[in-house]
Order: structure tokens, then C-alpha cells, then sequence
């Protein structure tokens, strides 16, 4: 019975783990994706004047 | 940038470390500031150890055990705040730039600086060690020739990985905390050799005993030899 | 051109997922409990290709480190930002499951042989090399001193391998010359499924970082021209 906690929490740490690095990429992806967009509209404008 | 022939010929490389390198020494000559440094800190670190490990734990582990990892923990924390200095004084002064702009090979810099590093630490090794025989009751005089070839040999490579590292953290203006980080673990195999062969060497092994791991050191050596000169310039370069 | 290399990142990620249930599946269901650890052996089916998908990014820093040195191209400086932080991900999933194994197996959570101690050591370098683009101030000088760390990082897998060897390490021996039929067919299969679900992920993991570092850059640069005009 001890034997299935060990491999419970084993499982768990990986995929924790590989969870939170697609989070955080996810996260860091879509900021950088907002502040590309901000800036090219703002390049754009400034072209425009 | 660099001139033809130097750069090409194989006696200006050696020259070229070779100016680097008496440069390094005569500064040391002259104010034996690194060395001081490096002698106190080992010193105390001796001391330190010798606090940790009780006499009743010594006399039961027994000096071949202990020493070792005693010696090696010394030398590569000393040889950390003698690498940094090697680096440091010029960055300081900017002379690290005149450095880079000297028209030479960058592998010639790392090679001099090196051997200067290695230098310094050989000589502080022969304060240290016969220290530690004192400190740690063992006879040093009966294993003195194969501690010197054991000794001396990883110290090669301690310095090697060490000048490459210290030029980088230097370059981060960073000192002994990255340099720290980036050695020890990136010396770990050179470690369990030294510390193998230094246990041998303690158990009367003779040198053909440790020849395995003799040669997997000096393979070590070779390796980080030709690494870091492949890599210093990109290390170096503005 | 963008939507196409869209496309094939979608494509890898929705193998990836899909390979995963597939290698949860075989690992959990389809392979028989072995024998003598029981139940908790089922974790080696995660924890040995984690180890081969670390050791891999450690192979493609390497040369993308040496690539970037060699031509300056930025897209290799990005390949290897990825590989580092893809090396130690996976290097920590191995350093955690190992004593989640090690414990029920051999009744210590620790043991200092070489292939743990090496793998611990190769991921001191890997944060190190981490840490070092973070101090750099210049994009460029940060980038260059982690490729150089990041070959001797490389330098280390071999050399763990070597020590493994001549240490005689506790690490049990699964595949190695001499030992017939290590593992019962159906673990087999799981097995090589999970290798296949690992390095799939990884691909599309790499991918994805590789896009997120030259998104920065692109923004970065698309700063300074905003800051200038």
C-alpha cells in the first residue's frame, strides 16, 4: 500500500512540474504578445505623424 | 587585428603567454598580495576543519579519509579568491582592454594567465600541505614524491577551469560568489580524481596503483585545456 | 510563413498531449507490475526518459551554444535559452522522482553514487548558466558566456556516463551488455511509448520557448526604436 503513495507522488511531481512550465510559458507568451501588439501600433502611429 | 605572423606561429603563441604570464608573477613578486591572501584564507579554512571534526572523529576516520577532502576543499576555495585577483586588478585599472586590443592570440592571454594562476597555487600548496601533515598527524615525508605528482597534476586542471571562469564572472562584474558557483561544480570530476588519488597516495598506493585515474586527470586537463582556449576569446571579446 | 510554422507547433503539442494519455495509459495499465519493487517500479517509466530528455537539451545546448558562437545568429541564442531552462526542468523531474523511487527501492532517499550526484552537479551548471544571463547588463555578453558554460555543461553528461562506470555505482543497470531480456515485452512497449511521449513533448516545449525568447528580443528591440523616434 505504501508502494502506490511513493508512485502517487511520483507521478504528481512530474506533471506538476511540466504544468507549471507550460503555465508560466503560456503566461509569459501571451505578455509578450500584448506588449508586441502595443508597441507596433505605437510604431505605427508615430510613423502616421 | 591580429598581426599575421603572430597569430599564425606557434613560438609567438608561447611567447605571447609567456609575457603574460611573467607580467602576472613579477606583480606578485613584488607585493605577494594574492599569495597572502590565499595563505591566510587556507590557513584559517585548516582551522575551521579541525574545529568540525572533533579528535575523537579523527583518530577514528583516520587521516586518509579525512585529509583529502580537507585539502581539495582548501585549495579549490583559495584558488577561488586567487583566480578572481588574477582577473580583478586589471579590470579595475581597465587594463583588461589593453589586454584584448594586444595584438595576440586570446588564447595566448588564457594560457599566460594560467600558468601564473597555477603557479600561485603550487606555491601555496607547499605551505598547505605539509600544514595539514601536522595539523592531521600523518607521515607526508614516506608519500612525498606521488602527493607531489597528485597534487600537482589536478591542480592543472583546477587552475585551467579556474582562470576560464574567473574571466567570466569578471566580465559580469561579478567576483568569488559566481566564481564559486561556476568552478565547483563545473570541476567535479577533477575532484573525485584529486580526492581518490590523494586517499591513495595516503594508503601507500603507489603511483601505478592510481594510474587509471592519473590518466583520467590528465585527460581532464587536456580537455579543459582545449576548451577554454576555444572559448577565451569569446570570453574576452568586447 | 507564420502560420505555417503555427501550424506544425500545433501539430507537435497536439501529438505531444495526445502521446502522453497514450504513455500514462501503458505505463499505468498495459504494463504488469514488476516483480520485485512493486508498484512504485512504474515511475521509472517517467523517470528514465526524463533523464534521456534532459540529457538531450544538454546536447542541443551545446550546439546551439556552439553555433551561436560560431555565426552570431540570434536564432541559435534562442534555441539555447530554451535548452537550458528545458535541461534543468527535466534534470529536476529526475532529481525529485529518483529518491521517490530510490526510498521504497533501496531504503534511502539518498545515496551520493555517481549518476545522482552527477545529475545533481549538471544541474548546479545548468542554474548557473541561467543565472549568468541574468547578470549580464548586455544582451550579447550574457549570451556568449552561457554558450560557454553551456559546452562545458555538455562536457559533463559524457563524463557522468564515464563515472557511472568506473565508480560502480548503485544506479540499477536496466539496459547494459550482458543482460538478456531486462524488461517483459509489454514493459518494453511502455517504455519505448514513454521515450516517444517525452521527446515529443520536449520538441514542442522547445519550440515554444525558442518563439517566447525571440518574441522578447523582438519586443526589446521594438522598445528602443520606440524610445528613439
Amino acid at each position: 500500500m505504501n508502494n502506490y503513495v511513493y508512485l502517487f507522488w511520483g507521478y504528481n511531481v512530474i506533471w506538476a512540474l511540466i504544468a507549471l512550465y507550460v503555465v508560466f510559458l503560456a503566461v509569459r507568451l501571451s505578455r509578450v504578445g500584448r506588449r508586441l501588439d502595443r508597441l507596433e501600433s505605437s510604431l505605427r502611429d508615430s510613423d502616421d505623424d | 587585428m591580429t598581426s599575421p605572423s603572430d597569430s599564425s606561429s606557434l613560438p609567438g603563441f608561447f611567447r605571447a603567454s609567456w609575457i603574460v604570464a611573467a607580467k602576472d608573477l613579477r606583480m606578485e613578486w613584488r607585493t605577494y598580495e594574492r599569495l597572502a591572501s590565499m595563505a591566510l584564507f587556507s590557513l584559517v579554512v585548516l582551522v575551521i576543519f579541525n574545529f568540525a571534526f572533533d579528535l575523537v572523529t579523527v583518530q577514528r576516520i583516520g587521516a586518509e579519509k579525512l585529509v583529502p577532502g580537507v585539502l581539495w576543499i582548501t585549495f579549490a576555495f583559495s584558488g577561488i579568491i586567487g583566480f578572481t585577483r588574477s582577473f580583478q586588478l586589471e579590470h579595475r585599472r581597465d587594463s583588461l582592454v589593453a589586454l584584448v586590443l594586444a595584438p595576440t592570440d586570446r588564447g595566448a592571454i588564457f594560457l599566460g594567465k594560467t600558468i601564473a594562476n597555477l603557479a600561485t597555487v603550487w606555491i601555496l600548496q607547499l605551505l598547505i600541505v605539509p600544514l595539514c601533515a601536522v595539523f592531521f598527524n600523518f607521515d607526508l615525508v614516506s608519500v612525498a614524491f606521488p602527493m607531489t605528482v597528485v597534487v600537482g597534476l589536478h591542480t592543472i586542471g583546477l587552475a585551467e577551469l579556474g582562470t576560464l571562469f574567473a574571466a567570466i564572472a569578471t566580465r559580469l562584474g561579478r567576483g568569488e560568489a559566481l566564481l564559486a558557483t561556476l568552478l565547483l561544480p563545473g570541476s567535479t570530476p577533477l575532484f573525485l580524481s584529486a580526492v581518490k588519488c590523494t586517499e591513495g597516495v595516503l594508503r601507500h598506493q603507489s603511483l601505478g596503483d592510481l594510474s587509471h585515474w592519473l590518466s583520467v586527470a590528465t585527460g581532464l586537463n587536456l580537455l579543459y585545456l582545449l576548451v577554454a582556449l576555444l572559448t577565451f576569446e569569446y570570453v574576452l571579446e568586447d | 510563413m507564420e502560420t505555417s510554422r503555427s501550424m506544425s507547433l500545433w501539430v507537435v503539442l497536439g501529438a505531444a498531449i495526445a502521446l502522453i494519455f497514450a504513455a500514462i495509459y501503458m505505463a499505468f495499465l498495459y504494463a504488469p507490475t514488476e516483480a520485485m519493487m512493486g508498484p512504485v517500479q512504474r515511475i521509472f517509466y517517467f523517470h528514465v526518459p526524463s533523464a534521456m530528455v534532459a540529457y538531450l537539451s544538454v546536447f542541443v545546448l551545446l550546439g546551439s551554444s556552439m553555433a551561436y558562437l560560431w555565426t552570431r545568429r540570434r536564432g541559435f541564442d534562442y534555441v539555447a535559452v530554451a535548452a537550458t531552462e528545458l535541461a534543468l526542468l527535466f534534470c529536476t523531474v529526475v532529481l525529485i522522482t529518483g529518491p521517490i523511487w530510490a526510498k521504497p527501492a533501496w531504503g534511502v532517499w539518498w545515496t551520493w553514487e555517481a549518476r545522482l550526484t552527477t545529475t545533481l552537479v549538471l544541474w548546479l551548471i545548468l542554474a548557473a548558466c541561467l543565472m549568468v544571463r541574468g547578470y549580464a547588463t548586455e544582451r550579447d555578453a550574457g549570451a556568449r558566456m552561457a554558450a560557454v558554460l553551456g559546452i562545458v555543461a555538455a562536457l559533463d553528461v559524457p563524463i557522468n556516463y564515464l563515472a557511472v562506470h568506473w565508480w560502480r555505482g548503485q544506479h540499477p543497470q536496466v539496459f547494459g551488455p550482458g543482460k538478456k531480456d531486462p524488461l517483459a515485452p509489454e514493459m518494453m512497449h511502455a517504455f519505448l511509448l514513454c521515450m516517444v511521449a517525452f521527446f515529443t513533448l520536449y520538441l514542442a516545449l522547445l519550440f515554444l520557448r525558442s518563439r517566447l525568447a525571440a518574441a522578447e528580443d523582438r519586443a526589446q528591440s521594438l522598445m528602443d526604436r520606440v524610445r528613439d523616434s
